[in-house]
């Protein structure tokens, strides 16, 4: 038993300025459970999980794991009882080596070889590691390293495991492998484990939520229960899984719904009764699904040149050396201007290779590159001219802002071409509106001392005040709370619509941001592979999936519905559209209220 | 513009290629290396150097690391050389055969040949740290040092810590290098090159880097710590090894041939051939 006794923390204790990030916490965990601990970012969770894995000294309170009290002396009793797996694998990895890496743990408890050995063993076949096992670590996936740290832990035999955020920096496909492996560990191990996330589809299926919100425990219960106190949830900045708000959109419309929904399949279940009337619709929505198709076939905008265009790129990293990685075989595809484009793809797809090719910090070698017709490699080019038409905000751009204040650093650019004061205030003010900050408020604010969402959204300002034509995004929303996550689709959105900029958004997964734009260009090993249209592409929803793209919640919780529902539609994009596809399967009334339309609604009678 | 610096960085880098080189003991590598940077450092003849030669030929033959990625990672420390060299060179101060003379300045048989004598040295000696990291991952390094200089703990002397440390250390050469390419593409893509103007804009601009890759590096080393700390580590004391240090016949072999080949460098000089 983990018990937790009013734990709290502050940082710089004692001081001044001491800054509370734990104000008392109580709970217990038992042996095996599996338990998630939610909370934006900020709410203390992070600093929870370093006191429980006997990283940091609580201020005030105390916790006692398995009955050994968490004190100076039992100190690293309590850190190999519990295992602690951080945020990003590159951080904790200590060795070069898969199996070096394994044994470090068990290698600092003394153990005799053999039993090191044994437990080595044990660990990578738990995880799956054995054909890696003297893999150099630096040639693994994001989604391998994290599971190299994770049995490095487990060959410490914890008998709690938690897990600080190990999913936030990876596609989604890999999370959710993560929070499988989460599952299984339980079950094959007997581990309890906590799950620290702010992603609530990754923990319906928990025995428990851990809800805290600045510091304090909010709500502890089954999700279920959880789930339920929606409204709360979203007012600190969380959300409920998105067939949670389905089910609770369809039971506002009269609809016979358990009060939470947690899975599709569960929707799927319960909506079972009503299966009947739907297979009387065929005919019409087969006929309407072909009227749709021909209308989308007969109108492609009439267009000029475009504005880039890749000609069969190629690409290698290290090239001529062991540790040669192809990227990009042979990419062609062609960007617009005024476009909202957005450029997908899972890992290793040759996405980040391809958008440096278009900001001009490669040269296309084999291969071409055209922008505005020239080519990038023609003695005529003029490659500054290049570089100032196309500005690019880098993954986690928070890491790479360049000067000590807001206002300097975003007028970096317009101060490096010459620009008069008065004209790069203008700049540095017109780029800080456009993403949601107020130039007086933060014009001064030291860069450090923002939140990571600020610090992300001074960095696209930064790129804004280069007055460029294009507008690269390279995973712009990746590893932000839900709360920071909509705020910046909702930015991006508004930048989206101006006619005078082309948008490029690079993504792992049909999200928020892949909405959009039209249109999508989908990249798989170096390649484009398709292109065209979101919801023309997501009516090949297997095949994005094959190629490792995850679809958008709204089209899976479809796909799962679809046994149920033969005709329904699965190239939604978001959950608007699939409330009014089944509320149509389900022959309810429309809506008493005005249809709430975020985003155009779409006839969804499109069918796969 | 290419900014992968990766590429052509390649100290501290371990590659995990399958042949007879990373296959011998960590300890045997460690010796043969000291043996023949000692060997190398005492000669002052051409043949000790030819045997030397041979003997880094031999070496990355049976590394099986391709020539190209070794001669790249080199192209910095020649061209470092070559300017230091060229100094010497000139300076040189008991000329005999003089080719070209202008002041204090020369250009003599004697000092070209001592420039060239030192430039192979020098090459031959980072070729030989940089086989033994190309093919001893970092825990074979770490368990063969420490068992070398075990001894020294009877001392007092923290070896295990020291190890650690050294090994880390070149943990960290890779990833800084990563970390610098991050920021020079950052840079670049906000329009500050590094490839325009004059060497020393250049210099400044990759100076003003320096900073924010201490910054990251003082992060990582932080977090690192935190992770080692989180998995139990707490120096050398009561630590156990997973791997087995044991002597086969190919290390015996290895090892004589080195002390055979040592010798022979050290003996040509003593002989007195040129």
């Amino acid at each position: 038993m983990l018990s937790v006794t009013n734990l709290a923390f502050a940082y710089n204790a004692g001081k001044p300025d001491a800054i509370p990030a734990l104000r008392g916490v109580s709970f217990t965990v038992a042996p095996g459970e599996l338990v998630a601990v939610l909370g934006q970012n900020g709410s203390g969770k992070s600093t929870l999980a370093r006191l429980l894995a006997g990283i940091l000294t609580p201020t005030s309170g105390s916790f006692s794991v398995d009955g050994v009290a968490a004190t100076e002396e039992h100190l690293w009793e309590i850190r190999r009882r519990v295992g602690m797996v951080f945020q990003r694998p590159d951080d904790q990895l200590i060795t070069n080596v898969v199996v070096d890496d394994v044994a470090f743990g068990p290698e600092n408890l003394g153990l005799p070889r053999a039993e090191i050995e044994a437990r080595v063993s044990e660990s990578l076949a738990a995880l799956g590691l054995e054909a890696l096992r003297h893999k150099q670590i630096s040639e693994l996936s994001g989604g391998e390293k994290q599971r190299v740290a994770i049995a490095g832990v487990l060959a410490m035999r914890p008998s709690y495991l938690i897990l600080d955020e190990p999913t936030t920096m990876l596609p989604p496909a890999m999370a959710r492998q993560v929070v499988r492996l989460a599952h299984e560990l339980r079950d094959r191990q007997g581990l309890a484990v906590l799950h620290i996330t702010h992603f609530m589809h990754e923990v319906v299926g928990f025995d428990r939520l851990i809800v805290l919100d600045a510091g304090q425990i909010l709500m502890d219960g089954p999700p279920r229960e959880v789930f339920a106190r929606g409204d709360e949830l979203r007012a600190i900045g969380l959300e409920v899984p998105r067939v949670t708000e389905l089910g609770r959109r369809l039971r506002a419309r009269g609809v016979e719904l358990p009060e939470t929904v947690l899975s599709p399949e569960e929707l799927a279940t319960a909506l079972a009764g009503y299966g009947g009337r739907a297979s009387e619709r065929v005919g019409e929505e087969e006929r309407l699904a072909g009227l749709e198709h021909n209308a989308d076939v007969d109108s492609p905008p009439p267009r000029s040149a475009p504005l880039i265009e890749a000609i069969d790129l190629q690409f290698t990293y290290m090239e001529g050396t062991p540790l040669a990685q192809p990227a990009l075989r042979g990419l062609s595809c062609a960007i617009y201007e005024g476009e909202t484009v957005a450029i997908l793809g899972g890992t290793q797809a040759g996405k980040s290779t391809l958008i440096d090719f278009f900001a001009g910090l490669r040269r296309p070698e084999p291969g071409q590159l055209r922008f505005a017709g020239t080519d990038v490699r023609d003695p005529t080019f003029d490659s500054e001219a290049l570089a100032r038409a196309v500005s690019i905000v880098f993954q986690q751009p928070e890491t790479q802002l360049i000067e000590e204040t807001v206002g300097k650093d975003v007028a970096f650019v317009p101060r490096r071409r010459g620009l008069a004061p008065a004209e790069s205030r203008a700049l540095v003010e017109q780029a800080l509106t456009a993403v949601g900050l107020d130039y007086e408020t933060f014009r001064l604010r030291y860069v450090y001392a923002l939140s990571g969402g600020q610090k992300r959204r001074v960095a696209i300002a930064g790129a804004l005040a280069a007055q460029p034509r294009v507008l690269i995004l390279d995973e712009p929303v990746a590893g932000l709370d839900p709360r920071g996550r909509s705020e910046l689709a909702r930015l991006i959105g508004n930048l989206s619509r101006r006619d005078d900029l082309t948008v490029i958004i690079v993504g792992n997964s049909i999200d928020e941001l892949a909405e959009l734009a039209d249109p999508a260009i989908v990249l798989h090993e170096g390649q484009a592979t398709m292109a065209g249209p979101l919801r023309e592409l997501l009516r090949r929803a297997d095949e994005l999936y094959a190629m490792g793209l995850d679809l958008s919640e709204p089209a899976r919780i479809a796909l799962a519905l679809r046994p149920h529902f033969p005709t329904l539609p699965t190239a939604v994009l978001t959950l608007d559209e699939l409330e009014h596809a089944l509320a149509e399967q389900l022959g309810l009334p429309p809506p008493a209220e005005p249809w709430p339309s975020s985003s155009p609604a779409t006839s969804p009678s499109a069918s796969t | 513009m290419a900014i992968e610096f990766s590429r052509n960085i390649t100290f501290g880098q371990y590659l995990s290629l399958e042949s007879p080189l990373h296959r011998l003991d960590p300890r045997v590598k460690l010796v043969a290396t000291g043996l023949l940077m000692v060997a190398l450092v005492l000669s002052r003849s051409f043949t000790a150097l030819a045997i030397g030669l041979l003997v880094a030929a031999l070496v990355q033959v049976l590394s099986r690391v391709p020539l190209g990625y070794t001669l790249r990672g080199m192209r910095l420390l020649v061209n470092t050389l070559l300017i230091v060299i060229s100094f010497q060179v000139l300076f040189y101060p008991t000329p005999v055969t003089i080719y070209w003379q202008w002041w204090v300045l020369s250009l003599s048989l004697e000092g070209l040949l001592q420039g060239l004598l030192l430039m192979i040295r020098v090459v031959l000696l980072y070729h030989l740290v940089s086989m033994l990291l190309f093919t001893t991952s970092l825990v074979e390094l770490a368990d063969g040092i420490d068992t070398l200089f075990g001894p020294l703990k009877r001392l007092g002397l923290p070896v295990n810590e020291l190890v650690m440390t050294f090994v880390i250390a070149l943990r960290f050469v890779p990833l800084l290098v990563a970390e610098l390419e991050r920021l020079v593409k950052a840079q670049a893509a906000r329009g500050e090159r590094l490839d325009t103007g004059g060497p020393i804009v250049r210099a400044r601009k990759l100076g003003a880097l320096l900073v924010p890759l201490f910054v990251s590096a003082f992060d990582r080393a932080e977090k690192l710590t935190t992770a080692m700390n989180a998995r139990c580590y707490r120096g050398g004391q009561g630590r156990t090894k997973r791997r087995v240090l044991r002597m086969g016949s190919a290390d015996w072999f290895a090892l004589l041939a080195t002390v055979a080949l040592a010798g022979a460098m050290f003996a040509a000089g003593r002989m007195g051939l040129p």
